[in-house]
């Protein structure tokens, strides 16, 4: 039943997008989502899966985590939105199809969390796909639009080639299980792999196909082409809910395909696929961020390191699943801190280019101050909750012996390291390119601020419910990856 | 017995030839909305051209004399070998598709001499990209011939409809079907219809063969004339042939079904098609190519 | 025979593939996907007759409807509307990507052999020619420059996913195969708009002028 309700709020959202209220109204109805969010995750701590309509929908560990990601920052991006959007000054009709495609967004973006089935789930992310293709190209100039079209055509081709692999996988099971619906739900999935009803082989195909195509979503190298420019030219919030929360819908859905092939016995497969792309994804990522000249762009490279890292950590196995989602978590927030604060900078000094903002300390201080300690926490700088789980990341890596995925990834962070750094410090001190004091107002430093205390207590200290929900994920649900 | 049945398949091809050629026109012409000649127009005149003198340029060699019967020989031996609704042809105990195509090949090679030899700019035109277009088309058209032969395991047409007719549905394969396309398109290049040429012009920019005969008249022209057609008429009945052949009389009513159908389907194709600018033709080629390639492997290739 | 029928079906399929990939004129091209769809629609419905499975024969209908009539005249209506150069333009030659194609049918083939799959309903050709299909489509979206030719490209792609669903597992559960073909109607609306709004801020639709993000 709540998860009924947790998919029909956005829906109302959809239709409330045309009221003449629509800022409080999404700030209204994700407040509820985000209420019916931490009851599904009380629910599920207490009860174990629940299900809903027939079983097509459910709500696991790894489903509560994505949820609790999804509505917070949905509701933190509603908030940060109404000052944004004013200061952008857009205009009702540009506004109601703000809110009409971030409800379409966050609607798909949870369907994909909650869903038993494979075929929704794939509806879902590519649902995802068309709801935000506007979105990036929301200001219709030129750069907009091309980052759009590519984002359109390249995860569409790539979602596509995820559709295969689940037809395979689906073909691979049907001789056993019949050619019912039910029989691509997870759960029946499951039973199918660990009592080896399944053709392993074809099993193989589709998670390498799967892999390829929600890695497409995910952003793994070399498939991420699409992702720096969508991040950059997308409206800070949509840039905030892209990398902080889509991606981790693609990452999980990669997870539950590899854990079925992983109940198979063919572990070895899922997780050195899983390093390769991960670790490649690092290390690129980290040579690309060192000569950006667009600071957004920058923070888009940095979501692909930790999605990279995310990948590599869930390959490990083991206590690397726990690091895995832990990082996922930690990742959502301090990204979407950032690109608020970075929204903020766009939005008072109208650049995108590091080169022409200096001294952001002595025009923007509050801002700057954010700006600084995100950049601090994202790359992994203690004490904040990033470090907590790269260190688990890396630890997991020396444990379970995968010393050259490690040393690649370290080397990686080190570069990403000294790219934030660098670009961010020139753009924090010296002398300001700007005149006078250009700080935004105080609605809008407010989510960031938020997400700065949540980042800094995640680093010090991990609460009960979601400590248990990282133990069930790493127990039950992704055992086999 | 034999040999009747044979005179008869092979008198059946030549007679046909026109007709096919009329049912082509016609479907167009009721498509466009027009009446259209009459399916006895071509036979008509074909008989007033045979009545009539023909006149050869001063500078014209023993080839354009020669070449007229030459073209139109080569192309009823070819239709001798091909089966209507019996295996017994004229040439059943040697008829290998080798020297089907080659027999083929050497009307082409003379209608280009034909067509230099005269000596008008056209001719020459008209030669060069006759044998172009030949060129391209022999690859294609082998390799789906080849196919056929590899799938029955013989290189005698004869054979190859007998095989066929006793199993005409365990026959049917999705190689097949490739190889057929290819045929279909090889047939439309080399019988010179849209959209590699246009039979009904005389554009001087696209016209291909009508170049080459352009200085041909009276009963030379009916010769050629009507060696294109047997052409035309040998490569729909060899498709014809190879789909679900029957033998018997049954057979032969079968056969001119399939044979008005196919030419039917290449008035819908050249009413819905235009014709393509010459630098285009090695791209429709190239499809027949692709398409024969396809088609050996897929025979090959399937278990 | 309604087996053999289904095959023939889906061999003409792969010829209008080819054909696609053969086309200089985006008509062309977009009659090609019609007719695609209009015999893949066919072999849907003769398989959904053979095993008899009711579930097919609304995917065959939603096949002709969707993706046989309305989406190639959406296609239509955007050539028009903005009179764009109806000219094809690639980067490799119409004459080298068509006889690439017979090489990517040789590469699905062993790609299938190596993994095994065939087909349960239809012969082993399906698979690998389905699968030649999808791999013939991206090759479009990668060769042709024009932002209509690579929405081609991927309904190209996208219909021989559909043919390796029916030939496999009689396609997909039918809400999810209902949710395929609205996710798909939708996309193609969405790309045909920024096609629109790329060629007023452009004046072109070529994707080679889309170069502002080069790293």
């Amino acid at each position: 039943m709540e998860l009924i309700v947790l998919l029909f709020i956005p829906l109302l959202g959809m239709v409330a997008s045309f009221l003449p209220k629509r800022e409080y109204a999404f700030l209204v109805l994700s407040g509820i989502d985000l209420g019916i969010g931490v009851e599904i995750c009380r629910k599920v701590l207490e009860e174990g899966r629940i299900f809903a309509l027939s079983n097509y929908l459910f709500a696991d560990s790894l489903s509560v985590l994505l949820i609790l990601i999804i509505t917070v920052l949905s509701f933190l991006a509603g908030i940060y939105s109404i000052p944004y959007l004013s200061a952008e000054n857009v205009n009702e009709k540009a506004k109601s199809k703000f809110y009409f495609l971030i409800n379409a967004f966050i609607f798909s973006m949870l369907l994909t969390a909650v869903s038993n089935n494979l075929g929704i789930l794939w509806v879902g992310i590519e649902a995802t796909t068309l709801s935000t293709a506007f979105l990036v190209s929301f200001y219709k100039n030129p750069p907009s639009l091309e980052a759009g079209w590519k984002y359109l055509i390249i995860c569409s081709v790539g979602i596509a080639f995820a559709l295969f692999g689940i037809v395979i996988l689906f073909f691979s099971v049907a001789p056993y299980l019949g050619y019912e619906a039910d029989v691509l739900n997870w759960t029946n999935l499951m039973s199918a792999a660990t009592s080896n009803k399944i053709n392993i082989n074809l099993a193989k195909l589709a998670f390498a196909f799967a892999l390829i195509g929600f890695g497409t979503k995910m952003g793994l190298a070399p498939m991420h082409t699409w992702l720096p420019d969508a991040h950059s030219q997308a409206p800070s919030p949509v840039s905030a809910l892209l990398s902080g929360v889509l991606l981790n819908c693609a990452a999980a859905s990669i997870l539950r395909i590899g854990n079925v092939l992983g109940a198979t016995g063919e572990k070895e497969i899922v997780s050195n696929l899983l390093i390769f792309f991960g670790t490649l994804s690092v290390f690129l990522a980290g040579l690309f961020l060192l000569k950006q000249k667009d600071y957004k762009r920058m923070f888009a490279f940095s979501s692909m390191e930790h999605m990279g890292l995310i990948a590599m950590s869930s390959g490990f196995g083991g206590m690397g699943i726990f690091a895995a989602m832990f990082h996922m978590l930690n990742h959502a927030f301090t990204k979407s801190l950032l690109f608020m604060s970075a929204g903020n900078v766009l939005c008072s000094l109208h650049t995108r280019e590091i080169e022409k903002i200096r001294g952001l300390f002595k025009t923007m201080p509050i801002t700057a101050f954010l700006l600084g300690l995100g950049t601090l926490a994202i790359t992994g700088t203690p004490p904040f909750n990033i470090f907590s789980s790269e260190f688990l990341i890396i630890t997991s890596g020396f444990v379970t012996h995968h010393l050259w995925a490690v040393g690649i990834a370290l080397a990686g962070l080190t570069m990403v390291f000294a790219g934030l750094g660098f670009h961010v410090t020139k753009m924090l001190f010296g002398e300001p390119s700007f005149e006078g004091n250009r700080e935004v107002s105080f609605i809008q430093l407010l989510t960031p601020v938020i997400l700065l205390i949540i980042v800094l207590v995640g680093g010090i200290y991990m609460c009960q419910p979601v400590e248990e929900l990282l133990n069930d994920i790493q127990n039950n649900v992704l055992r086999f990856v | 017995m034999e040999v009747l049945i044979g005179i008869v398949q092979l008198l059946l091809i030549v007679i046909l030839a026109p007709g096919v050629n009329a049912v082509i026109h016609k479907t167009k012409c009721l498509i466009r909305g027009q009446k259209g000649p009459s399916i006895l127009q071509p036979y008509r005149d074909i008989y007033k051209l045979l009545n009539k003198r023909s006149v050869i340029s001063d500078t014209a060699s023993w080839i354009s004399r020669f070449a007229p019967y030459i073209i139109f020989s080569v192309s009823v031996v070819a239709a001798a070998f091909i089966p209507v609704f019996s295996s017994k042809t004229l040439f059943h105990f040697s008829s290998d598709v080798i020297g089907f195509t080659y027999l083929m090949a050497l009307g082409t090679l003379f209608l280009t001499l034909y067509g230099l030899d005269q000596g008008s700019a056209f001719g020459g035109l008209g030669s060069s990209r006759e044998v172009t277009i030949a060129a391209l088309a022999e690859p294609a058209m082998m390799i789906a011939i080849f196919t056929v032969c590899i799938m029955n395991g013989t290189s005698s047409i004869s054979e190859i409809f007998t095989k066929l007719s006793v199993h005409p549905l365990q026959a049917f394969s999705v190689s097949s079907v490739f190889s057929l396309l290819a045929l279909l398109m090889v047939a439309i290049a080399e019988s010179a219809r849209i959209p590699v040429d246009n039979p009904e012009t005389h554009l001087e920019l696209t016209m291909v063969h009508e170049a080459m005969i352009l200085e041909a008249s009276g009963r030379d022209l009916a010769l050629i004339e009507l060696g294109s057609l047997i052409k035309q008429a040998i490569f729909i009945s060899f498709i014809a042939s190879a789909i679900f052949p029957i033998s018997g009389l049954l057979g032969f009513i079968w056969y001119l079904l399939k044979v008005f159908s196919i030419a039917i389907l290449i008035g819908f194709i050249e009413i819905s098609n235009a014709k393509l600018r010459f630098f285009r033709v090695p791209d429709f080629l190239a499809v027949a190519f692709t398409l024969s390639v396809i088609s050996l492997i897929v025979h090959y290739l399937e278990v | 025979m309604e087996v053999k029928l289904a095959e023939f079906f889906i061999a003409l399929a792969v010829f209008f593939s080819i054909t696609i990939v053969a086309s200089n004129r985006l008509f062309l091209g977009i009659k090609s996907y019609a007719l695609q769809s209009l015999s893949i629609a066919a072999a849907t419905t003769l398989i959904a007759s053979i095993e008899n499975i009711s579930h097919l024969f609304v995917s065959a209908l939603l096949m002709l409807i969707v993706k046989a009539c309305i989406i190639p005249l959406l296609l239509f209506y955007v050539t028009k509307k903005l009179n764009i150069q109806r000219k094809i333009e690639t980067n490799v030659t119409i004459f080298d990507s068509v006889i690439f194609c017979a090489l990517i049918v040789v590469f699905s083939y062993f790609l299938v052999a190596k993994f095994n799959l065939s087909s349960r309903v239809l012969g082993f050709n399906v698979i690998p020619l389905s699968i030649s299909v999808i791999i013939i489509g991206l090759f479009i979206m990668v060769t042709r420059r024009k932002a209509i030719t690579q929405i081609l490209g991927f309904l190209t792609l996208e219909n021989g996913i559909f043919m390796a669903e029916i030939a496999s597992t009689h396609g997909m559960p039918v809400f999810v195969e209902l949710g395929i073909f609205m996710d798909v109607l939708i996309g193609v609306i969405i790309a045909g708009i920024f096609v629109y709004r790329m060629s007023e801020t452009f004046n072109d639709i070529d994707t080679e002028k889309l170069t502002s993000f080069k790293e």
